[in-house]
């Protein structure tokens, strides 16, 4: 979505862009948000930036509930061929 | 009725030629089966009608029962099968198109099962041509993947006819519906375990993620359409409603979310992928309404337009580069451009994003879960909808077409473009993805089940959708690095009998040499004592019995008892004591007779 620029975005410069298009479209999903006054189905989902909200929040609890398992769970490639 | 073509027919004697020719020839024969279904399909009467009836045995089957629901996955395993079918032209081996062909028509049969033991049939049928198509992949990985594929579906299969001869007795009817489900009692739970461990459901899931990788990158396309997709489509028809599904489904979504973001081998990504989105499909099966399972139906239709998708373009990134570990790929995109283009619409989907099919097909079970006031359910959907994007949305184009080829060695040959026919497969995946994004009303048309249709492009919906990925785009970017993957493996449900299973062994190994060496040493023991009995057991004797006389016998009575013993161990007994111990045996017999 936000990675597909001319400068690759695997170099530092692409990074850069990269992170800059994705706070461009962030704000501009927040404008179109308030105008459109989100879409409440139970009153809260209605509120002003709630799905920013989840959708970088989701992406946090994800990162911390994987690297959690990954304590326990994580071994080599080889695991199962030794 | 019995006029219409059943549509796995085509697909099934496909199988039976395509092995005949050669590459070429035997790939333009799988296409043509592929599209003869395709038109079977669409040569369908309208309406709903059963044909194909056999009375086998006392058991009427029936092997053709079309009604939307059917009709709805007909379509898109056809549809799948031909576009695989052309991504695989001209790179199969004569036994991966047959085994190809006829799973896609195994799964087409059970479909369109109108009873439990035809579905029985082709569920089998489908679980050991996948077996197959496993197998084809043609590496002692891919053999011992296959075993443990079969190994599992096997015990899923066991539980599916436990189910039906239970409900069976139970009824007296094999009926697949599930108002005759609803009535079964035990035997239907058990039918529903089968179903659910064909779906991947928790924590019968591994084998998906174990399996599909080790196939050929065919192959993988064809394994990621039918089988989860088929026990969707069995969930919807046996079990609407049913309020666990909603909990297993939930579960499957965290599941395939968390593993999802750990791993690092490409396809197995996709594989937690697929348990993910079945478990969105469960949960629209479980609230149970219309609209609820038209959600499920539908996303299981755009679910395979874009998995199909990605395992197509998962596969020619390893066909060009041997590699499928995303540690090893990467910077991809300058050799293979139109490969990314497509792959990013395939995963575009995946997210749902505005403009594809996923955003026509997911948000109807969200709604659906909004409809029954399920607040909860509904934010974990919406937040696991985020989490699309980071595991697969922009992780896969992002680290296998960008950033640096790590493992790239100069040995390595140069990365080509996927051919013709596999960018011909996928581009006409990508234009059906996209096109049902824009215009969703074929796809409408077919939804199996009257309810309110869902405006998929209110400005409301779009603008909650867009801040939603945008945000979840923003965390990526933010935290790329650390999203990057580490090599190593993640260990699953799979290790409880893939390590389970040798300690086992070892286990019966050490616990039969143990329970051997016992019965030997006993066995000794007791031959030992035998053997000392039958030698010094009569001379003992005789010399007891002759000592019980020694007052009567006075002087003699030690020479006497010596001579016994004697006499006993030589068997040279005087005749005089054998007359009278046979008297007194017989004396004995007359007593115990009389």
């Amino acid at each position: 979505m936000t990675e597909r620029r001319s400068t690759p975005p695997g170099t530092k410069n692409g990074r850069r862009t990269a992170l800059r298009v994705a706070v461009g479209i962030c704000a501009a999903s927040l404008l179109l948000g308030f105008f459109t006054h989100g879409q409440a189905r139970f009153g809260f989902d209605g509120l002003f930036g709630f799905h920013a909200l989840v959708g970088f929040g989701a992406g946090a609890a994800l990162v911390l509930v994987a690297g959690l398992a990954g304590v326990f769970l994580k071994r080599d490639d080889d695991h199962y061929d030794r | 009725m019995t006029a219409s073509l059943h549509p796995c027919l085509p697909l099934l004697a496909g199988a039976a030629l395509s092995p005949l020719f050669g590459k070429r020839l035997g790939g333009a024969v799988s296409v043509l089966a592929a599209l003869g279904g395709l038109w079977a399909v669409a040569g369908l009467p309208s309406g709903e009608f059963t044909a194909w009836r056999l009375d086998a045995a006392g058991v009427s089957l029936t092997l053709l029962r079309v009604d939307r629901l059917a009709v709805l996955f007909a379509w898109i395993f056809t549809l799948a099968a031909s576009a695989a079918c052309l991504f695989s032209f001209g790179r199969q081996s004569a036994t991966e198109r047959a085994a190809t062909l006829a799973y896609a028509g195994a799964a087409l049969g059970a479909v369109f099962a109108g009873d439990l033991v035809t579905l029985y049939v082709f569920w089998e049928l489908m679980a050991l041509t996948a077996m197959f198509v496993i197998l084809a992949g043609n590496t002692p990985k891919s053999r011992g993947a296959a075993f443990r594929y079969a190994l599992v579906h096997l015990f899923g299969g066991v539980c599916l006819i436990a189910g039906l001869a239970l409900v069976a007795a139970k009824t007296g009817s094999t009926a697949f519906d599930a108002a005759a489900l609803a009535q079964a009692g035990p035997g239907a739970l058990l039918i529903l375990a089968g179903f659910l461990i064909n779906a991947s459901a928790f924590p019968f899931s591994a084998w998906l993620a174990d399996s599909y990788p080790e196939s050929s990158s065919t192959g993988g396309v064809f394994l990621s359409a039918f089988t989860t997709k088929t026990a969707v489509y069995v969930l919807i028809r046996g079990f609407p409603g049913v309020e666990a599904l909603i909990y297993a489904g939930c579960l499957m979504i965290l599941y395939g979310l968390i593993y999802a973001l750990r791993e690092n081998d490409l396809r197995r990504i996709l594989s937690y992928s697929i348990t993910n989105q079945v478990g969105f499909m469960l949960v629209g099966v479980g609230l149970g309404t219309p609209a609820a399972l038209n959600g499920a139906a539908a996303l299981a239709f755009c679910h395979i337009l874009y998995k199909s998708l990605l395992f197509m373009g998962a596969g020619a990134v390893i066909e060009a580069t041997g590699r499928r570990r995303l540690t090893e790929l990467g910077g991809l995109f300058s050799a293979m451009p139109l490969t990314f283009v497509l792959t990013a619409v395939g995963a575009m989907s995946l997210s749902a994003l505005p403009g594809t099919c996923g955003f026509v097909s997911k948000p109807m079970v969200l709604s659906a879960a909004a409809d029954a006031d399920m607040a909860l359910t509904w934010l974990f959907l919406e937040a696991a909808s985020a989490g699309t994007v980071l595991y697969a949305g922009l992780a896969v184009p992002y680290f296998v077409f960008f950033g640096p080829r790590r493992a790239a060695s100069k040995k390595d040959p140069p990365v080509r473009e996927a051919p013709p026919a596999a960018l011909l497969g996928m581009g006409i995946l990508a234009l059906s993805c996209l096109l049902l994004g824009m215009y969703p009303a074929p796809l409408l048309a077919l939804l199996p089940y009257p309810a309110p249709a869902l405006a998929p492009f209110s400005l409301a919906r779009i603008a909650a959708t867009f801040e939603l990925l945008a945000f979840a785009g923003l965390f990526f970017a933010v935290y790329a690095p650390v999203l990057r993957r580490q090599p190593g493996i993640t260990l699953d449900t799979d290790w409880f009998y893939r390590a389970g299973g040798p300690v086992l062994y070892r286990f019966a190994d050490t616990a039969g040499r143990g329970l051997g060496a016992f019965f030997s040493d006993l066995i000794a023991r007791t031959a030992t004592a035998l053997d000392r009995f039958t030698r010094h057991g009569p001379s003992r004797l005789a010399s007891l019995v002759v000592g019980l006389f020694s007052p009567l016998l006075g002087k003699d009575a030690e020479r006497l008892r010596q001579e016994a013993a004697r006499a006993a161990a030589t068997w040279t007994i005087p005749s005089g004591v054998t007359l009278a111990a046979a008297l007194a045996g017989l004396c004995l017999i007359l007593a115990l007779v009389v």
